[in-house]
């Protein structure tokens, strides 16, 4: 009987051992510029711009983010970029001259090219992001967030110049 | 530690509990096989070293587990028959409240643990969870008990980039009346549901409660 007893709170132990998913996922934010021109993507918070999150393109050149890691093997998780975090709005430059604006509350800007959140060339939606997924094991997930600039960013912005 | 009227796990012959450091990398944060101490890891899998907020929050998530076990009413055989849903979704809520007591109320950090926090440590404690939805995130580590208890409705919020899905109309749970009067009976999502309408707040209706029920 004794034995009966501890095989199963042997069982009911394993059964709750995994009290934390035994896995992770790692997300990175990459940002390529393929557009053809220099970019400048400068965040604001309040009319005052970020000057910690200001990134400089240089045209084919690449900005990445810093790594963030979840439990678990997720999906999605907040990107982690950091003129994305605790802003309200973007400029992005192209050559210093061309302006896009990328909102977060509605907006409307009738003499730039501008973007608002739910559109998916935003700088704020994720889903304006290639989502890369390698799963290194059962274990490990490694997902990037990936926003291209390409020349029609810039022929888009040119338009409404 | 203000712990919000929440109970404190107190073992049968009074041992305490226990936990131990991981001075190393693993796969896992924390974990609780309630019988031998609990573990808190160091380092993530990937090297990343957690920071100390995080630590903090597993360390309250495997006391949670603790504390979940000791309010069954058969302790440890009660407990394994709660889903696993429940079983990891109470941990989150309480560690996400208690470490944002902890870093906003007691250090100071003005929006540590709100929807707008969007400093990137581990969840729930991002933007108080409030992306998490059954297609993109752990189906088992949900925001169900955070969304019992606050006043926020995150359907059609943006939060770093993703939009809340869920329409979180209930509000006014307080965790220590879920822990008294609702947890010890709820074993799935039926049972759960059914103890909250028991106990449900002024002003919630049964309505309220199937809608959000529907997204866990």
């Amino acid at each position: 009987m004794k034995e009966k007893v501890k095989v199963y709170f042997l069982l009911s132990l394993l059964s709750f051992s995994s009290c934390e998913d035994m896995s992770s996922t790692t997300f990175l934010g990459i940002v390529n510029n393929e557009s053809g021109h220099s970019i400048k993507i400068i965040p604001y918070k309040e009319g005052k711009i970020k000057e910690s999150a200001i990134v400089i393109l240089i045209n084919g050149e690449q900005y990445q983010g810093t790594y963030y890691s979840e439990r678990g093997i997720l999906g999605d998780s907040p990107l982690n970029l950091e003129f994305i975090y605790d802003t309200d709005s973007i400029i992005v430059t192209f050559d210093d001259t061309i302006k896009a604006f990328h909102y977060t509350e509605f907006n409307e800007n009738p003499y730039n090219r501008f973007y608002n959140r739910e559109s998916d060339r935003s700088l704020y939606n994720i889903k304006s992001y290639e989502k890369d997924i390698k799963d290194l094991s059962k274990k490990e997930r490694k997902v990037n967030y990936v926003y291209t600039f390409s020349i029609d960013d810039y022929l888009d912005a040119l338009s409404v110049h | 530690m203000d712990i919000d009227g929440l109970k404190r796990p107190f073992r049968p012959n009074g041992d305490k509990n226990i936990y131990i450091a991981i001075n190393g990398k693993r796969s896992w944060s924390g974990y609780n096989l309630y019988l031998v101490p609990s573990r808190i890891a160091r380092y993530e899998s990937n090297g990343i070293e957690y920071d100390s907020d995080e630590v903090f929050s597993t360390t309250i998530h495997e006391t949670a587990h603790t504390s979940h076990i000791l309010i069954m009413n058969s302790g440890l055989i009660q407990y394994i028959q709660v889903s696993t849903l429940i079983r990891e979704s109470w941990p989150i809520a309480v560690e996400w409240w208690l470490t944002k007591l902890e870093y906003k109320n007691t250090r100071g950090i003005i929006n540590y643990g709100d929807y707008n926090f969007s400093t990137p440590v581990q969840y729930p404690n991002r933007y108080a969870y409030q992306y998490w939805n059954k297609s993109i995130s752990s189906v088992d580590y949900t925001t169900m008990f955070i969304n019992l208890f606050d006043n926020h409705n995150e359907l059609n919020q943006w939060y770093g980039g993703i939009q809340g899905t869920i329409n979180d109309l209930v509000q006014d749970y307080t965790f220590s009346g879920i822990e008294s009067n609702i947890l010890v009976h709820s074993y799935g999502n039926t049972s759960l549901t059914n103890n909250l309408k028991n106990f449900k707040p002024n002003g919630v209706t049964n309505e309220q409660i199937d809608i959000l029920m529907q997204y866990y």
